[in-house]
């Protein structure tokens, strides 16, 4: 009885330890495949807002948004998130799990660096950081379409 | 002596040994450092001890090009001169003002800083300033009064900050009085107009040098008389030394001076943009004491600008120029908005957020007047901006831009042919700039607007687009005439010497800054007495 019931523990085991591998492989891909996919399924608009959020004034952000926007550029064919994120030193993956001050001291390093090495943008006379250029036009698609 | 020139015995010539033309600060200047010497000194000034319409009338002239103030309201003729409405504003020039730059064949004194920097020490205390210690912050920061001030953490390798220290002002008339007074060698002479430079007896109007015997002078009742004076200094002024020189036909055909054309050209002003930008402050209540007020500390007031490091000047070949900030408690969305209006209007278009623009202007109106009428009447002040508490936090800043221009030989003086109550031709002004000022300015602004966003005070509204030159209509000269008489080693280049001394005549000298070559971006008057003193110790070996 031992035998056979330890037959069957070890039995059971076995058949757990495979349950287990397969399901842990099974899962180890599927979640994998589900992070991958989720950067892609997760709505645009949530990295947007996490982006944008760190702005003050929404409606100026908008404004020299919308004035850019409105001369000759080549930004509605560019990922301006890929860019943006790009300029912060994020991925879609660690923008989720920053927090908004983090994201907030990253912008302002950013933008004194923009200004430093003259990535300097004119807009409507106003001398602004190339990166806080873009996050306005990234407002303006956003909120204004 | 003082003594008006209607009190004089005018039977025969009056003799001098040392005649001065022009009791400004150069004037004056010059005639102390010879008081109580051997030396007889004569000191003429065509105004009185104060302020006379008829005298003032005399500075009246014509003038074309960009705009400038009436000639007879940026300069007084009175004892003491202009320093009678001086603002104050001292700083040496920069070292590299006085070099030549490959890049401005025009550039460069025949003399260095080193060569002024022990007059410039004299200098400070005529111009009753406590200290040469002029960018010695730590200096500033020990004395009561100056624990608050604060440089900002600019790039040294684009803009520095400059402090100017504020004289009281020194009015050299009233300053100097007793000294020229009591001093038995000297006369001072007032109501003493010189008509022109008489050429000596014995000099030929042909030669390559030639001698003056002195001056041919009018008493305010037209009575002439002579002063015969073995050196002349002429110490006039920026626009009156031009005059006098191109007058004295008799010296030579086209002006004492001027064999080779150069008597009245390159004419400098430092241009001035009021009010050009505005710096919206990233955190309102942002305060700069050291940038924002003229802080009262160590007897004196000083007050920082902003200006170009050497080697932002030769990277981007510029010229010198200073940034100024003048603090607001008031936003400037409504002038933002006036001018988004006006640039669409002059595209024949109206603006899609044409009703928030209107809001922003009613918000702002007080802003707007302010900036209008200040553009309008050419002044500093205006009646309006008086509205907001002064405990209100500061939103921004106005940034006004002085540039130093390059010289420009068709930037001159000439005579007209309109004449004054003594016949005299009057002079005409035709200020012009050169491309070259275009992009400094330009090149001033954007460099302030990437120095504020880098160092996160703000950002900075910049109107000047576009490489050609398009003027704003706010622009006008500092009353800082200069030039016309510059100095350079060769007579085919300048008029006057590395002593000040005319190329052509031997014992006609010019105190002032109608000798500058270079106007870098300071107020002249500290570099006006500097050279005066260098000029005094020139003649003072010259005359003994």
């Amino acid at each position: 009885m031992k035998l056979i019931k330890n037959k069957k523990i070890g039995h059971s085991l076995k058949i757990n330890r495979r349950v287990f591998l397969y399901t842990s492989i099974s899962l180890a891909l599927s979640g994998s495949v589900a992070l991958l996919d989720s950067s892609r399924t997760v709505p645009l608009i949530s990295t947007e807002e996490k982006l944008l959020s760190i702005l003050n004034d929404k409606s100026s952000a908008i404004i020299i948004g919308k004035a850019i926007l409105n001369k000759p550029n080549n930004l509605e064919e560019t990922n301006l998130i890929n860019l943006i994120l790009d300029l912060f030193d994020l991925s879609y993956a660690s923008i989720n799990t920053i927090s908004k001050s983090d994201l907030a001291t990253r912008f302002c390093f950013q933008v004194q660096n923009d200004f430093d090495k003259d990535n300097i943008v004119s807009v409507l006379g106003w001398r602004l950081g190339l990166t806080e250029t873009l996050l306005c036009v990234l407002a303006a698609k956003t909120y204004e379409g | 002596m003082i003594i008006d020139s209607r009190k004089l015995n005018l039977e025969h010539p009056l003799e001098t040994d040392l005649l001065i033309i022009g009791a400004g600060p150069a004037g004056i200047t010059v005639a102390k450092q010879f008081a109580n010497t051997s030396i007889r000194v004569t000191l003429l000034e065509s105004g009185g001890e104060s302020y006379d319409y008829a005298a003032q009338d005399l500075n009246r002239g014509i003038t074309t090009g960009l705009p400038v103030e009436p000639l007879d309201a940026s300069r007084l003729r009175l004892f003491g001169g202009t320093s009678n409405h001086w603002a104050g504003w001292c700083r040496p020039f920069e070292a590299e003002d006085f070099e030549s730059r490959e890049d401005w064949p025009e550039s460069g004194w025949p003399i260095s800083r080193e060569d002024l920097n022990k007059y410039y020490n004299t200098a400070t205390k005529l111009c009753q300033l406590p200290t040469n210690k002029f960018d010695d912050l730590n200096y500033w920061r020990s004395q009561p009064g100056g624990s608050k001030l604060n440089k900002l953490n600019l790039n040294k390798k684009r803009l520095l900050t400059s402090i100017f220290q504020i004289s009281p002002p020194t009015r050299f008339g009233e300053a100097y009085h007793k000294e020229l007074k009591q001093a038995d060698n000297i006369r001072v002479i007032l109501n003493a107009t010189v008509l022109e430079l008489l050429r000596s007896n014995n000099s030929s109007i042909n030669t390559s040098t030639k001698t003056i015997s002195g001056a041919r002078v009018t008493t305010p009742d037209k009575l002439k008389f002579t002063v015969n004076a073995r050196i002349t200094v002429l110490a006039v002024g920026g626009v009156e030394t031009s005059r006098l020189l191109l007058l004295s036909t008799n010296v030579h055909p086209d002006g004492a001076g001027n064999e080779n054309d150069l008597v009245g050209r390159y004419f400098m002003d430092h241009p001035w943009l009021r009010s050009i930008s505005y710096l919206r402050f990233q955190k309102p209540g942002t305060n700069w004491p050291l940038y924002f007020d003229k802080t009262k500390v160590a007897d004196t007031k000083i007050f920082a600008t902003l200006t170009p490091s050497p080697e932002l000047k030769k990277h981007e070949h510029i010229g010198g120029f200073r940034l100024w900030l003048r603090p607001s408690r008031v936003s400037s969305a409504g002038l933002d908005s006036a001018r988004t209006i006006i640039n669409d209007l002059k595209q024949g278009q109206l603006s899609d957020d044409l009703t928030e623009h209107i809001t922003n202007i009613f918000s702002d109106v007080d802003t707007l007047a302010d900036v209008t009428y200040k553009s309008l009447f050419q002044t500093r002040q205006s009646p309006f901006l008086h509205t907001k508490k002064t405990n209100d936090p500061y939103l921004g800043a106005f940034i006004d831009l002085n540039i130093e221009q390059r010289p420009n030989p068709d930037s001159r003086l000439t005579l007209d042919t309109s004449i004054d109550i003594f016949e005299q031709q009057k002079i005409k002004l035709d200020w012009r700039l050169h491309d070259t000022d275009w992009h400094t300015a330009k090149t001033a602004l954007n460099i302030a607007a990437q120095e504020f966003g880098r160092i996160g005070a703000g950002r900075v509204h910049v109107p000047l687009e576009g490489n050609t030159p398009d003027w704003p209509a706010l622009i006008t000269s500092s009353n800082h005439h200069m030039g016309g008489a510059r100095m350079a080693s060769s007579p085919n280049q300048g008029v006057v010497n590395s002593n000040c001394r005319v190329h052509s005549v031997a014992n006609l000298y010019i105190a002032g800054s109608a000798v500058f070559p270079t106007s870098g971006y300071a107020n002249p008057t500290l570099t006006i007495v500097a050279l005066s003193l260098k000029l005094a110790d020139h003649l003072l070996e010259a005359l003994s």
